[in-house]
């Protein structure tokens, strides 16, 4: 394992999700904010740096009685906080501060989603422009573009594509707190409705109120802390279009912003697919998984749609993935990138409730809009 | 369900806001060109390269020298979805495609597929098309595509 310089200290979720009336996304922040901090021992004032997205970080700050050093507000959609992680760990290199907060909060079920219209359709944007009128404002439809091309060109069936939420509903049903537990399957879901054909209303992830904040700090600090450290080793990240602009994706089938993140992370970290015991990809869509497997080079092109039908990713098989049962069964509050990252780490932690003996290495992978932007961040609890 | 919890994301969650476009001064040319009928792209003058969306730098080598070109009018179908009803500001009853439609001079942009049926059997990969323009909203004008009839071929 590669000399790992940073470490998770603190993680946690807001104390509910799913709906959460009595907050607002700033409310859900804070709540994560504080549960994060009990997880690491720390008061806020004892933390130094601070990042957050789509809500002013000095309210954040204010409101925690912090005065950090340092400040981020990253925001390039739901794996925002997965960059922030890796400005954190560059500032704490930097010496600008010594530990950072984390925190996101969306009240995306109760009170709407973050007041992310700017990257949605701000007046005058590409987006806003040449891409929204064309879906309706249905906003599945440009994550969806692609996928009935990767569906003729590979010879993916519908049925295939129904098999992720199917496989992460069993995840779900050992989650306690995941929405939906009962089992489903392929047939029901092609039974529901039309989103955005060939996009079907159970492909789609849930609308949930939900936070999640992380506290990271030098690995050389990290044992200082009541839990034992989850250190970061290796990240990537990467841009190409807006946020909503599919259009604008140089190899929509297979999109080379998750090869160079991918690239990167395994390069820093020293590793490569076969070494990672547990995945989380960011399943906005049954086919974002899909095309996370084949980009970060876990399957080759064409092969991820049978490798989850074949129950490769399920319980009992030879690579675990969304054990928290993903955005499609578990929580998705609108940027669901944070969560990703708790589950990585109560997995590592040996603390998650559908536990993977032995996991060693996690890796969470996020994206933003429709292939957008994306990070990937691989964690393990080994230095 | 969606009455109680957490629901799926669906139709009652599309974003009604901001749909109606707003120009900027670097793509006023376009939108001029839309109103009478062109459908005009950025020309990089240095390297030659066609790009859109349009732009006052060329993403292939950050030149400032850009001119327009009308564009044939001639693509093809890359991609599509079919979303399950139209917003009310394009008139269209029922069904409509959104599709990724590869311009012959290159580029790739968002559009849709009208004058046929909003069928997986009437939308074929790589078919060809055509440049048409239909109302959106308060736009009297928006670029769209149709089918190119093996009659017109």
């Amino acid at each position: 394992m590669s000399s790992a310089g940073f470490a998770i200290v603190g993680a946690a979720e807001s104390t509910r999700i799913g709906k959460v009336p009595e907050l607002s996304s700033v409310g859900l922040a804070l709540d994560a904010a504080a549960n994060a901090l009990a997880d690491a021992g720390l008061e806020a004032a004892q933390v130094d740096g601070l990042t957050t997205g789509y809500m002013p970080p000095a309210n954040v700050a204010q409101l925690l009685g912090m005065k950090p050093a340092w400040v981020d507000n990253t925001v390039v959609g739901g794996c925002s906080w997965m960059n922030q992680l890796r400005n954190a760990m560059a500032a704490i290199a930097a010496g600008y501060c010594e530990t950072v907060l984390i925190t996101y909060g969306e009240s995306g079920r109760s009170h709407g989603f973050l007041p992310n219209v700017l990257d949605l359709g701000a007046p005058g944007s590409i987006e806003q422009q040449f891409d929204l009128m064309y879906c309706s404002g249905n906003r599945a439809s440009l994550f969806a573009m692609p996928v009935a091309r990767y569906m003729h060109e590979t010879g993916m069936t519908h049925e295939q594509l129904a098999s992720v939420p199917v496989v992460q509903r069993e995840w779900a049903a050992m989650n306690s707190r995941a929405k939906l537990r009962e089992p489903t399957t392929v047939e029901a879901v092609l039974a529901s409705r039309v989103i955005a054909w060939p996009i079907l209303r159970d492909m789609c992830c849930l609308v949930s109120d939900a936070g999640g904040a992380l506290i990271v700090t030098s690995a050389e600090r990290s044992s200082d802390f009541p839990k034992p450290p989850v250190y970061v080793v290796g990240t990537g990240s990467s841009l190409e279009t807006g946020l909503m602009s599919p259009a604008g994706v140089e190899d929509p089938l297979r999109p080379g912003l998750v090869r160079r993140s991918a690239a990167q992370a395994f390069g820093s970290a020293g590793l490569t697919p076969a070494d990672i015991d547990h995945l989380m990809i960011y399943d906005a869509f049954a086919h974002t998984p899909i095309f996370g497997l084949e980009g970060l080079g876990f399957v080759e092109f064409g092969e991820a749609g049978p490798f989850i039908a074949e129950r490769n990713t399920a319980p009992g098989g030879r690579l675990p993935m969304n054990t928290n049962g993903g955005g499609l069964c578990y929580a998705h509050s609108g940027s669901y990138g944070m969560l990703c990252m708790q589950e990585s780490i109560r997995q590592l932690r040996g603390e998650a409730e559908a536990q993977i003996d032995g996991a060693r290495t996690s890796l969470a992978h996020g994206w933003g809009g429709f292939w957008s932007a994306c990070a990937t961040i691989i964690f393990s609890n080994q230095r | 369900m969606e009455g109680d919890g957490d629901a799926p994301y669906g139709r009652d969650r599309r974003l009604k806001t901001h749909l109606d476009p707003v120009f900027t001064p670097e793509t006023r040319p376009y939108w001029e060109g839309v109103a009478q009928g062109e459908l005009r792209l950025c020309t990089c003058c240095s390297c030659d390269r066609c790009f859109f969306p349009p732009s006052n730098v060329c993403p292939g080598c950050s030149s400032r020298e850009i001119d327009w070109r009308i564009a044939s009018g001639r693509a093809t179908l890359y991609s599509f979805v079919i979303n399950p009803q139209a917003d009310e500001r394009w008139g269209i009853e029922g069904p409509m495609s959104v599709a990724m439609v590869k311009l012959e001079e290159g580029p790739m942009m968002l559009s849709t597929v009208v004058h046929c049926p909003q069928t997986i059997e009437a939308l074929r990969f790589d078919m060809n098309l055509r440049l048409v323009f239909r109302p959106y909203g308060d736009l009297p004008r928006v670029a769209c595509f149709e089918p190119v009839g093996q009659a017109d071929e």
